[in-house]
């Protein structure tokens, strides 16, 4: 619904820290330093120790609640399946399976904990106690199906009749009259997330686009994605340890500018990932680039009705899943993450690289049989922020670093909402003097949706669509650290500093 | 204000912003600080970086030091209702 859609339910909660993020952070953090402290998998079970006390329940109705949701949580934080106790077998099964340097996390990786899960009910206009019993009770006089009636002086709303058409909302003199949302059914802009008998929320994986969205607003914190920072972990304790292994390759999304503070250059971002372990640091506004000259030259050839941007694994899925036909005018590029990879990986077989970014969704397509070959893991910069504090990295205090000059301007600016359609236009202007492109561009899956409504009835004909499953674009991501306004202000600032402004796609030297 | 051109009876808020404080919902912090009007007219308010011992590898993030007086696991709500006070308690020792 486009009154309370998802950009409201995401002005609402991003940005502020609570104790649902404080939660999702030490939990990280102490699972990092688990591993680096050598613990054995037989230690597991006192690792939710250091996340909660016992007797002081800080989240829920007691610790032994608590405590059955964070060695859930663990699981996912450790890459493996969620299990429940109520399957009646121990939560940290097969524990020993994420002591790994490989790949090991599967499809579904959004998953409700249903212990966490607070059944909180679904879309409903509710009348609250503001309601004065007014002589006026204009609500009752708009409601279109005389769904509103005052059995005890305070108006009451028949559920089954109201078609929350918020007529009444509108006109109430004490707003007394509000809706109240599911928030993690309302992030979710292709509506995967009702309840199941129980009334716990639950999400369709076959409607999933796995954008994450959901996991930064439930209250509850009771959806979470699983993460491979465990697996990260182990590949930066072998390669410091044996030297023959495999190199590590950072590659990081354009978002990342600001994520640590505005103390923090990107150049010291770069330079503190370096000191983790990791061989070298790449931009992936590099692959980026190489995605613009290709999408550039596919406009000039372009032959359906127009071209969609590929960027957004996220996006990509939803129209494929509800407007098949419309999909096949998105590019088949791959994302700037695999153009990034794929450049490592033809100057290094052996390399292993790894991806950071804000972003959920690219660790579903790092699992797509097209694309695992090239990306080993991902890491959201909350986790990259996670491996910081454990590994006792501090940012803020590393001097003067190599300045990063691995893109242009146009690539830099991806991950701002129509970054890449900019790029595009530009790049199409500059190499083939292509102008008056008919842009357009939406950003939330739902208004994505709706933009390729509007394609499909005619209303609308662009020749060049960008869509964004993240509020202000990858900025907005879940995986971010930092406000979309204020990552987005340093986003713009970073790529006014490239050191070309058009993209250029050079091979890497090993 | 900037803050050079505050007198000296300004309180003085401290907030590290190194990156175990940040993890922690420091940087939030201050620009929830900076955002408030009274607190940007009585207060300079800077960044620090605290030593990995003072909080314990974020695990007493993240720390606030006022008018020199330390603050560990620094919630938002009491950093704000702590400075309001000192705020008002200026204001009355003046005459």
């Amino acid at each position: 619904m486009s009154e309370i859609g998802v950009k409201r339910v995401f002005e609402r909660m991003r940005g502020i820290y609570t104790p649902v993020t404080d939660l999702r952070r030490r939990l990280l953090m102490e699972t990092v330093r688990f591993i680096l402290d050598g613990k054995k998998p037989s230690e597991i079970e006192s690792l939710p120790f250091s996340i909660i006390e016992m007797g002081n329940p800080m989240y829920r109705c007691c610790s032994y609640r608590e405590l059955s949701i964070v060695k859930q949580r663990l699981r996912l934080a450790f890459g493996l399946p969620l299990v429940e106790e109520r399957e009646h077998i121990p939560v940290s099964s097969g524990i020993e399976k994420a002591f790994t340097s490989e790949k090991i996390i599967e499809t579904p990786l959004v998953n409700v904990i249903r212990a966490a899960c607070e059944k909180c009910p679904e879309d409903q206009v509710i009348v609250t106690d503001g309601c004065q019993s007014c002589m006026a009770h204009p609500c009752s006089i708009v409601c279109p199906r005389n769904a509103i009636s005052f059995p005890e002086g305070k108006a009451l709303i028949d559920q089954d009749k109201c078609i929350k058409c918020m007529k009444c909302v509108q006109v109430c003199p004490y707003a007394a009259i509000t809706r109240r949302v599911r928030p993690c059914a309302e992030a979710c802009g292709v509506d995967a997330i009702d309840s199941d008998e129980e009334g716990y929320a639950r999400i369709h994986q076959d409607i999933c686009v796995s954008c994450g969205l959901c996991t930064v607003s439930c209250p509850f914190a009771a959806i979470s994605d699983k993460s491979e920072i465990v697996q990260v972990t182990f590949s930066l304790m072998e390669r410091k340890r044996e030297t023959t292994s495999p190199k590590l390759h950072a590659i990081v999304a354009p978002s990342f500018t600001g994520q640590f503070g505005n103390k923090v250059s990107p150049e010291m971002i770069f330079a503190g990932i370096q000191r983790l372990g990791f061989d070298r640091v790449m931009e992936v506004a590099y692959g980026a680039d190489c995605d613009t000259i290709l999408l550039a030259e596919k406009y000039t050839t372009k032959q359906g009705k127009f071209l969609g941007t590929s960027c957004c694994p996220s996006w990509v899925l939803t129209a494929r899943n509800s407007y098949p036909d419309l999909a096949e005018n998105i590019a088949d590029s791959y994302t700037p993450m695999v153009e990034t990879a794929k450049k490592i990986k033809e100057s290094d077989v052996h390399a292993k690289v790894i991806f950071i970014g804000p972003c959920i969704a690219k660790k579903y397509e790092a699992l797509t049989t097209e694309v695992s070959g090239y990306v080993d893991h991902v890491l959201t910069f909350e986790e990259l922020a996670a491996l910081f504090v454990a590994f006792e990295i501090d940012l803020s205090t590393i001097g003067e670093s190599p300045a990063i000059q691995d893109a242009s301007m146009l690539g830099r600016g991806y991950a701002n909402a129509s970054g890449v359609g900019n790029a595009i236009i530009r790049t199409a202007e500059e190499k083939f003097g292509i102008t008056d492109i008919n842009f357009e561009k939406a950003d939330t899956l739902s208004d994505c949706l709706e933009m390729l409504k509007h394609i499909d009835k005619g209303s609308t004909c662009p020749d060049l669509v960008e869509g964004m499953a993240c509020p202000g674009g990858c900025v907005g991501g879940p995986g971010t650290l930092a406000s979309p306004p204020t990552a987005a202000r340093h986003v713009a600032r970073f790529a006014s500093s490239a050191p070309f402004e058009f993209p250029v796609c050079e091979k890497i030297e090993s | 204000m900037n803050n050079s051109q505050k007198n000296g009876d300004s309180i003085h808020i401290s907030v590290c912003t190194g990156t175990n404080c940040a993890f922690r919902g420091a940087s939030q912090l201050v620009e929830a600080l900076r955002a408030e009007k009274d607190i940007q007219e009585h207060c300079i308010i800077d960044e620090m970086s605290c030593p990995n011992k003072v909080c314990d590898h974020s695990r007493r993030s993240p720390v606030v030091k006022i008018d020199g007086d330390y603050i560990l696991e620094a919630k938002l709500e009491a950093i704000m209702d702590d400075v309001h006070t000192r705020i008002e308690k200026k204001r009355e020792a003046k005459p």
